[in-house]
This record gives C-alpha cells, structure tokens and sequence, in this order.
C-alpha cells in the first residue's frame, strides 16, 4: 500500500514538474464590434486570409513576443478559429492588430481568467496536454471553469505551448485541480 | 509658324501620348506613374519578387510577395528547421491554402475568399512591401540615437521608439532596411532585453513563379473562415 501510495505521489510530481517547465501561452477574447481581419503578415499591406467575429476565442502563437509595430498597430501572429478545421491547427494561423498607437488605444482582443463549457455533451478534463487520460469527473455544458496560470496575473488562462487546444484548467471554487480541457468545447471569458 | 516636319512630329507625340491614356483607362487602371516605374524596374532587373526574412528566438519566417503576379507566400519555420506553417495567396488574392504541423502531422486546407475581400487583396498583393517598411521607419515616432558600427565593420542607423514600457531599438544599414531589432521591457526603471531578431529584405528574381508553387499533402477544400465564430 505505502509503495503505491509512493508510486502515485511520484505520477503527481512528474506531472506538475512536466507542466510547470512547459511553455504557456495566452488566450484571448475578440473584443471588437466588428470583424477582425486576420492577415498573411504583420501590417495593412499583407493580404485578407480569414475573418473572426467579435466574441471568438484566438490564441497568441508565441509565449514571449514583442509584436510588429506597422502601420500604426501592433500585430500579433494568433492561431483563429475555423469551423471547417474543427479545431484550433497551425493550418489556421495569421495575423491581427492587437492595438492601434496612441493614448487611450482600444484592444481589439484581450487576455481571459477562464472559461465556459460550450459542448452540449460536457467536458472531461485531461491529465496531458495531447488530450488523453481523462479524469473521471465530467464538466457540464454551461459551467464556468477557471485558467489556472502558473505565474498568477493578468493572462490567466493559457493553452500548452504546441497544443493550441489544451487550455489549462483550474477551479473557479478554489479546488486544487490542474489539468486540461479541450479549447474547442470551451468559450474564453475574462471573469474579472 | 511650325514647319511641316516639325508639326507632323508634334501630332505623332500627341497621338502616342492619347493611346497611352486610352489604353491605361480601357484597362480599367488609373494612370499611377509611379507604380508603373516601380514595377518596371523590377522586370528590367527580373527581380520580380520581394523576399523578407526574419530571424526570431524561436525560429524563423519568410515572406514572397510578387507584385506583378499578385501572390504572395509566407512560411514559418521552428528552430529547428522544420515547418510549422505555410500560407499562399493565389489567384490575385482569391484563393488561400494554408498547410500546418502540428506535432509532425502536416494538413492542408484551401478555400476561395469573398469577391470583397478578395478585390481588396487583389489591390494590396500590388502594393510593394519593402518600400512600406521603408516607410515605416520615417514614422515621426522614432527618435534618432545617431550611428553605431557592427562587429562586422558595417555602419548602421540606430533608431528608437517607446509605448506602454517597452522599446524598440532598430538597426538600419545603408539601404535603408532594418538589419536587428531589439526589444526592451522597462522593468523599475531598468531596459531588459525581451527580445532579438534578425531581418533581412531584398528583390529576388523567380521568373518561373515556383516559390507559389503548392507542394505538400493533399489539400481539403474548405469553406471560407470569415464572419464565424469558429467553434460549434
């Protein structure tokens, strides 16, 4: 009994040490009135490739970037979500104004705290990032979950560097409990 | 008051003169002077296609932008080398392929744009992308900080801009492109170095168009993903 009780504890430790060195990156929320262009490059001169509504969930393509300052905005490189696809895949991958310069500038899409399930059948929360091992206990549709973000702050929900769609999870009750849901059931929200 | 020879000259030139215009506005172009030399002197020189690298912490990307063609490519790459996602626009900015890695599975997906957007992109693939990065940098936002010679005996321009804690330091050669860039993040009042990269900016010649040449698996046609939320 102890040697399996030794067994798990070590699974757990692995675990957390496996997910606390892996990159984290932020999801955000379209926060425009209208539709936002998703670009071939970074600036007004690169070609229309898709278009996202207000309200989508896009995801930063990279953990530490500056941006690309051009025509007056700063761009990011985001994964978009697209219907046909079915799920988040560098095959849907461009770039959106983050911000225009200036004082007082609007944000054309902004970090989150959690999430809302959207799956009509639920979600099972996943031990690893490649979405397998589920754990036993199903989040129903409606039930807002919240990102559980390693370094606290502003960005607090976050995907698995590499796997856009295994977005971290933490309880909104305060419940110790680290793990993965899959990003498509799941709608992005800023719970602040 | 003019000679014979002189007056048939004189009406020679006004007739070339009218064709030309007739032939600009029949082609439902407007006359662009300078749009016209620019991509004349890009076909005297076969350099007809725009080539941008950019060299980030995690790897790379390059863009291909064919101004009389109208298509344009743009691939990233991971540190070590491999693909992680290509795009091309074709078809004078209609159609879209998109191929991604994700964990060493490659997929490809296309699709055909809405004639608005794809009119709009027919407009920008004609719109030169160095000269705009060109532009950029006469932006009254940066601040000169004077020269700086490179390790490797190159003599820059350095430039600078700051917004919301973080600046921007640009190195530009003598041909007017940026060559580094690095960014600083104002932590208590000290600049540490957020970020590197290394950029490159030329005219390539690719006459036979086999950079927007599609070559990888096979390709699903898709609906356009425009005015969706995506997930459902």
């Amino acid at each position: 009994m102890k040697k399996l009780v030794s067994i798990l504890l070590l699974v757990v430790l692995a675990n957390t040490l496996i997910v606390g060195t892996a990159f984290a990156v932020a999801v955000m929320d379209v926060t425009t009135s209208t539709n936002l262009n998703i670009r071939s490059g970074p600036g007004l001169s690169y070609s229309i490739i898709a278009q996202v509504n207000p309200g989508s969930d896009i995801l930063f393509y990279y953990e530490v970037d500056a941006g690309v300052s051009a025509d007056g905005y700063n761009w990011r490189k985001v994964y978009y979500p697209s219907a046909a696809i079915g799920q988040y895949s560098s095959s849907a991958v461009g770039w959106a104004a983050w911000y225009p310069y200036g004082t007082g500038h609007p944000w054309y899409y902004y970090y989150t705290t959690g999430v809302t399930v959207i799956s009509s059948t639920g979600i099972y929360e996943y031990q690893y990032p490649n979405l397998t091992s589920p754990y036993p206990m199903l989040y129903n549709y409606g039930q807002d979950i919240g990102g559980w973000d390693q370094d606290g702050g502003l960005a607090g929900l976050k995907y698995e560097s590499g796997y856009p769609n295994a977005w971290r999870l933490y309880r909104l009750d305060g419940s110790y409990d680290l793990g993965y849901g899959n990003g498509w059931k799941l709608n992005a929200k800023d719970f602040r | 008051m003019f000679s014979k020879k002189k007056s048939v000259c004189l009406l020679t030139l006004l007739l070339a003169v009218t064709c030309l215009f007739v032939y600009q506005f029949k082609n439902g172009s407007t006359f662009n002077g300078n749009k016209i030399a620019f991509a004349a002197s890009i076909q005297a020189n076969n350099l007809n296609v725009e080539y941008i690298k950019v060299k980030i912490p995690s790897g790379y990307s390059e863009h291909w932008r064919d101004i009389i063609t109208l298509q344009e490519r743009s691939d990233t790459y991971d540190n070590n080398g491999k693909l992680a996602n290509r795009i091309l626009v074709l078809e004078k900015g209609k159609r879209v392929i998109s191929i991604g890695n994700d964990n060493g599975k490659m997929e490809a997906y296309s699709w055909i744009l809405p004639d608005d957007i794809a009119n709009e992109n027919k407009t920008l693939l004609s719109k030169s992308l160095l000269e705009n990065v060109k532009n950029e940098l006469k932006q009254s936002k940066w601040i000169d900080k004077g020269k700086k010679k490179l390790v490797d005996g190159r003599e820059v321009r350095v430039i600078e801009s700051s917004f919301e804690g973080l600046t921007e330091v640009v190195y530009v050669d003598a041909t007017d492109f940026p060559i580094k860039r690095e960014f600083f993040k104002n932590e208590n009042g000290q600049l540490k170095l957020l970020e590197e990269r290394t950029e490159e900016y030329k005219k390539i010649s690719s006459q036979s168009g086999e950079i927007f040449e599609y070559n990888g698996p096979e390709v699903k046609e898709i609906p356009a993903p425009v005015g969706e939320n995506g997930k459902g």
